[in-house]
């Protein structure tokens, strides 16, 4: 049986199809899923049975702060999407014997690791779209087409991608330091959202607003939708969420290539 | 140009050395068996030369290509089965096959022809069925599938036949018969008797050095040509062999009438030998004894049964 050698894409994107497949017929696909569904739809048909009134504070007053009271929740369900697709990209080879089946084939493991990469941040974005669907879909047929915040909204939108990319290169990277891909994902989950928070805490307390910590970062995805309202104190502008979630892209994704092209089985 | 080659392969952690040294090249068609006790430093080699470990000095080529500098052009044309592989739980055999075949440029029509054969040749289990649902020998038929499923021309198995049951050895067995008359194999192993069946070459290695590089008849040969074995119509008694005292440099018991004596490999202390056993009985058989795999390896590695570990001895390469 001749065969030539493939080309590095060609194997990119059978890295990409299939670890699609992979978190689609597992469960992790679905979690995030009912997640997006139970606050999304959750809060629409709250806003249905209410008559567009909602019972607490000014969540409801405009399109404007529907929106962004829902995408409040953008920064969490990053958190969680990002730890469950990413918390397990390096450990599922070296903390299992599938690292023998699959990284002795001839292919090159940042091909594997990049294709996984951008399957992660796909299935990702798919998620979040739903989510930022109710967002819109919710502010046109409560309020209506025009008072809906398009420009911050799309921008809301390309910055959560942005934020995405920091998340899941964060998680990939903090998958290479466990052996267990369970572990990985608890490790994940409890960083972004805990030890990270703390830690921010504490320096600001000490020093100031530190642009550089993660509660900065993923603060910066709602940005567009607290434009309304006035940034939060200590928020960082525009242009540094960004600088600071490319940074966060390369750094990590850059330190997740080596480690895993480094480690062995 | 040799198809396979280690030069000084050393894989060091700390002080200790699970690889030392290693340097062998194989070329041609053939099965060469690679042996020694757990902990020898086999996987190791086998893992460096898949580039799932990195040496710490030294240089594994297959084809002529560097494996740690071209890992994809180096492992093109290769198959493996290292260390009970297992593929992702949630894919199912089919998938998995599909994955494989897809990276290494088979097209879906011929991935699925290949799949239809291996099936039949090695039963495969439901390929429909995901992996991790899978027993652990089903799962080994479908990762020997896969090592086996672009039809490489160099095959490196790990225990291929860890976790089958004799049925399935037999069939891997019959495949890598078949195989090693096109291809070249090599394989570590446990099971001395499935390398003596399967293997043309065996090396030996015991804490990560390498100790004989030969061919299995040239072992034989080589442990055999001290050693002759002598049997008789009737049992001996034990003591009368004291009659051999100064020609043979010690006797075992073999079976009830048959002897294993050692000497000094002379021809003239042979035919002394063969005459003082005609003088102690009628003698049925008289000849050199032709060791297996195993009474070398056992020769060579050394064994205490008794404390079930083993030991290194002095050894040639």
């Amino acid at each position: 049986m001749a065969r030539s050698i493939v080309s590095d894409w060609s194997q990119f994107k059978v890295a990409v199809r299939t670890q699609i497949a992979g978190y689609v017929q597992t469960s992790r696909f679905w979690i995030v899923f009912a997640i997006v569904l139970a606050i999304g739809g959750g809060i629409s048909i709250a806003f249905m049975i209410k008559g567009g009134v909602f019972v607490h504070g000014a969540f409801g007053a405009t399109a404007t702060a529907y929106i962004a009271g829902l995408l409040g929740f953008v920064s969490f369900l990053s958190i969680v999407t990002g730890a469950l697709f990413g918390g397990d990209a390096i450990s599922t080879d070296f903390g299992t014997k599938s690292g023998f089946f699959t990284l002795a084939l001839p292919v090159k493991r940042r091909i594997l690791l990049g294709g996984r990469f951008v399957a992660a941040f796909l299935v990702s974005v798919l998620l979040l779209s739903i989510f930022y669907a109710f967002a819109l879909f919710g502010g046109i047929y409560f309020y209506s087409f025009g008072t809906v915040p398009w420009f911050n909204l799309a921008l809301a939108y390309l910055l959560d991608m942005l934020l995405l990319l920091g998340i899941l290169a964060f998680a990939f990277c903090l998958s290479s330091v466990s052996k267990s891909p369970a572990i990985g994902l608890v490790v994940t989950i409890l960083v972004l959202l805990v030890v990270f928070n703390i830690m921010d805490a504490i320096l600001t307390a000490l020093v100031g607003p530190v642009y550089i910590l993660w509660s900065i970062l993923y603060a910066a995805a709602a940005i567009p939708t607290t434009v309304e309202y006035g940034l939060a104190a200590g928020s960082p502008a525009l242009w540094q969420s960004t600088i600071i979630m490319a940074l966060y892209t390369v750094i990590f994704l850059a330190i997740a290539l080596v480690l895993y092209d480094r480690q062995e089985t | 140009m040799p198809s396979l080659e280690a030069r000084h392969l050393t894989k060091q952690y700390g002080s200790f050395f699970a690889l030392n040294d290693a340097s062998f090249e194989f070329a041609g068609n053939g099965a060469i068996g690679y042996l020694g006790p757990n902990g020898a430093g086999k996987t190791t080699t086998l893992k460096m030369m898949t580039h799932l470990a990195h040496p710490t000095h030294g240089e594994a080529f297959i084809n002529g290509i560097d494996v740690h500098v071209d890992p994809k052009r180096a492992l093109w044309d290769v198959g493996t089965v290292i260390e009970s592989p297992e593929p992702y739980p949630w894919q199912t055999g089919t998938a998995a096959l599909e994955m494989v075949g897809d990276l290494r440029g088979m097209s879906r029509a011929d991935t699925r022809a290949r799949i239809r054969e291996l099936t039949t040749e090695l039963d495969l289990p439901p390929m429909e069925r995901r992996t991790g649902k899978l027993s652990k020998g089903q799962r080994q038929r479908v990762v020997i599938a896969a090592s086996l499923l672009s039809d490489p021309a160099i095959i490196i198995l790990d225990e291929p036949t860890s976790g089958l049951d004799p049925a399935e050895r037999i069939a891997i067995r019959n495949i890598l018969l078949r195989l090693k008359k096109e291809r070249l194999i090599l394989m570590s192993s446990h099971l001395l008797s499935e390398v003596t069946e399967i293997c043309d070459r065996a090396v030996f290695i015991n804490q990560g050095k390498i100790l004989l590089n030969d061919t299995v008849s040239a072992i034989s040969s080589m442990y055999a040509e001290t050693e002759v074995d002598v049997e008789f119509t009737e049992p001996i008694p034990a003591e009368r062999f004291v009659a051999l005292s100064g020609l043979a440099d010690g006797v075992s018991l073999v079976e009830p009438t048959r002897f294993r004596i050692t000497y000094d490999g002379r021809e003239e202390t042979r035919v002394a030998i063969l005459r003082k056993c005609v003088d102690l009985g009628p003698v049925r058989s008289f000849a050199g004894a032709t060791l297996t795999l195993e009474d070398a390896y056992m020769k060579l590695i050394g064994v205490d049964s008794r404390a079930g570990t083993m030991a290194s001895t002095q050894g040639r390469t």
